[in-house]
């Protein structure tokens, strides 16, 4: 038998119910028989319920407003590009992109006369917001039938296709990589006449919206020559460079005048180099401005709604692939596909090493 | 389900200020009144929430959702709290040793300097005081369990995640905390008759 002093251990809990039925039974028995335990009960009992009447204050007055100043000078200190989310990252893989491109580009117009200059404009807006202009399909229709929900799908990855053809930046980022086998296989579609028949409702808008292999292979081979050509120009671009900064060895031996011409043409090619910059990051900050927007409305859509989807299209097209394996010679053309890719991959590779000399070319001409 | 929670907390891990502020917006109250309890008046109270918010919206990304939003909330209400009584530790607060050797005289000392005569009492502003001041009579670790279990209403389990505790500890914390209270409260027998009454039948009401 417990004393009054343990008791007590457990009358506020008895109080609440929260005893184990060994205890309670024990604790019960004891305030059968103890006035003075019985009074304390009712006494934390008492307790209990006076405090529970405290009641819940308002919030100051100016509250949410203070708050309201102090979280958006918190949100400014925070990064632009401070997003960890799936679309966050979305945002930052679109404007590596458009980064990429601006630089080839910018490197392209800077060797090339000015007259150019004119040109590589309307070229930037048509790669840069070709994406874009499809992404928010997906969500204007979301409401629309599974079986258009297919078709919006198929469309996502067509303009996957038409990015990676672009500029194969997409498939050089890991996390396309889901994106990218689904492409696989949706090609395969088309050319398996098979496939096509057996599954004609997926298929027919699948195909309606994919490029064809043939295409595709074209724009590779399109896509490489582009390559080659800006790889050449940034060759030729270091050259120019070189020349350019050689002078001062020329101008110890030269007398004044042409030094002052060479100078000024320098300093001409410089002021052109930061207008063009200029130029491309306020377009940036546009295309910034736009992927924002868009990952907004994306955001509307629930996250879980997309994974589902993109499972059941998943299941769908792991099924086309089950049987287009068993075709080998489509299996080798998906294999020359690959091939492709990865030399595109590479080449990509290369320019953009080559892209970041020319940048600290570019730094030492300022200079 | 998607509830408007996970959606507005989505929104708020990307830094949207308007989705964390509507998200926040029924967290708010509770938390300002967590900090009242904790600290006592109303302008540090004020001062403290807003504190505990900036810190939720700074490390809102980090929220795992392993736990529920609102054990999170409250874990950061009251270590933001405990944190503020213990840097008050040595300048303005109760010391502990004070608070041991609280009796009868002490309270009654301490209504005392407002000079309250037993009308005065009975009114609920004054009766809300004493309960104030005996809150404020705790240690820091008994009066967080009070507050969220006896204020906020919350369940042994869930106390125990927000404190880190054992759910054994946080009984026993909750047991002391109420038999200190009874201590402190013992000799307001006006308290328990009067206005209290009224606070008993209101609350057996609801």
């Amino acid at each position: 038998m417990k004393n009054c002093t343990e008791i007590s251990e457990y009358l506020a809990l008895y109080a609440e119910n929260e005893l184990d039925s060994n205890l309670l039974l024990e604790v019960e028995e004891h305030l059968k028989n103890c006035p003075s335990c019985k009074e304390d009960l009712e006494a934390i009992k008492a307790t209990m319920v006076l405090i529970k009447s405290l009641p819940e204050e308002e919030l100051p007055g100016n509250f949410k407003a203070q708050l309201h100043e102090r979280l958006i000078l918190e949100n400014k200190k925070k990064s632009h590009f401070g997003f960890s989310s799936f679309y966050g990252r979305t945002i930052g893989i679109t404007a590596s992109i458009a980064a990429v491109f601006i630089f080839a580009l910018f490197a392209k117009g800077w060797i090339l006369p000015t007259n150019m200059k004119s040109d590589s404009a309307p070229e930037i807006a048509s790669y840069s917001y070709a994406p874009e202009e499809e992404m928010p399909k997906v969500v204007g229709d979301e409401e629309k039938s599974a079986k258009e929900i297919r078709g919006e799908e198929a469309a996502v990855s067509n303009n996957d296709v038409t990015a990676f053809d672009q500029g194969t930046i997409k498939s050089a980022d890991s996390e396309k990589s889901s994106f990218q086998s689904e492409k696989n296989r949706t090609e395969e579609v088309e050319i398996d006449p098979n496939a096509v028949t057996s599954f004609s409702l997926a298929a027919a808008d699948i195909r309606g919206s994919t490029l064809s292999q043939k295409e595709l292979t074209m724009e590779f081979k399109n896509q490489e020559q582009n390559i080659k050509q800006i790889k050449e120009k940034i060759t030729a671009l270091g050259g120019v460079i070189m020349e350019e900064t050689a002078p001062s060895d020329k101008v110890e031996t030269n007398h004044e005048q042409s030094k002052t011409i060479e100078n000024t043409a320098l300093s001409m090619k410089v002021m052109m180099i930061n207008s063009q910059m200029d130029f491309l990051m306020i377009f940036l900050e546009e295309v910034v401005v736009k992927e924002s927007m868009i990952s907004k409305e994306l955001e509307t859509i629930p996250e879980t709604e997309i994974e589902m989807r993109l499972k059941v299209r998943a299941g769908e097209l792991d099924k086309q692939l089950q049987e287009i394996e068993n075709n080998s010679d489509s299996v080798s053309q998906i294999d020359s596909v690959n091939a492709q890719k990865a030399l595109v991959d590479k080449s990509l590779e290369e320019l953009k090493k080559e892209g970041e000399y020319t940048i600290l070319y570019l730094n030492f001409v300022k200079k | 389900m998607i509830t408007d929670e996970e959606n507005l907390l989505k929104k708020s891990k990307s830094g949207d200020v308007a989705a964390f502020e509507e998200l926040m917006d029924g967290y708010q109250k509770k938390i300002f009144n967590i900090a009242l309890r904790m600290i006592g008046n109303h302008e540090d109270a004020s001062e403290l929430a807003q504190e505990v918010l900036i810190k939720i919206y700074k490390s809102i990304r980090s929220f795992k959702e392993e736990a529920a939003f609102s054990t999170w909330i409250y874990r950061i209400t009251t270590n933001v709290c405990l944190d503020e009584l213990r840097k008050r530790k040595n300048r303005t607060m109760i010391s502990i040793n004070e608070e041991i050797a609280v009796g009868d005289g002490e309270v009654s000392l301490q209504i005392a300097d407002h000079g309250p005569t037993p009308e005065e009492i009975l009114e609920q502003k004054e009766t809300r005081k004493i309960i104030e001041n005996a809150i404020g009579k705790l240690s820091p670790e008994h009066r967080t369990v009070i507050i969220l279990r006896e204020l906020q209403n919350l369940d042994y389990e869930e106390i125990s995640e927000i404190t880190k505790v054992p759910v054994g500890t946080v009984k026993s914390r909750i047991n002391r905390a109420r038999q200190e209270l009874r201590n402190i409260l013992k000799n307001k027998r006006e308290l328990f008759y009067g206005d209290f009454v009224k606070i008993n039948s209101k609350e057996e009401s609801i």
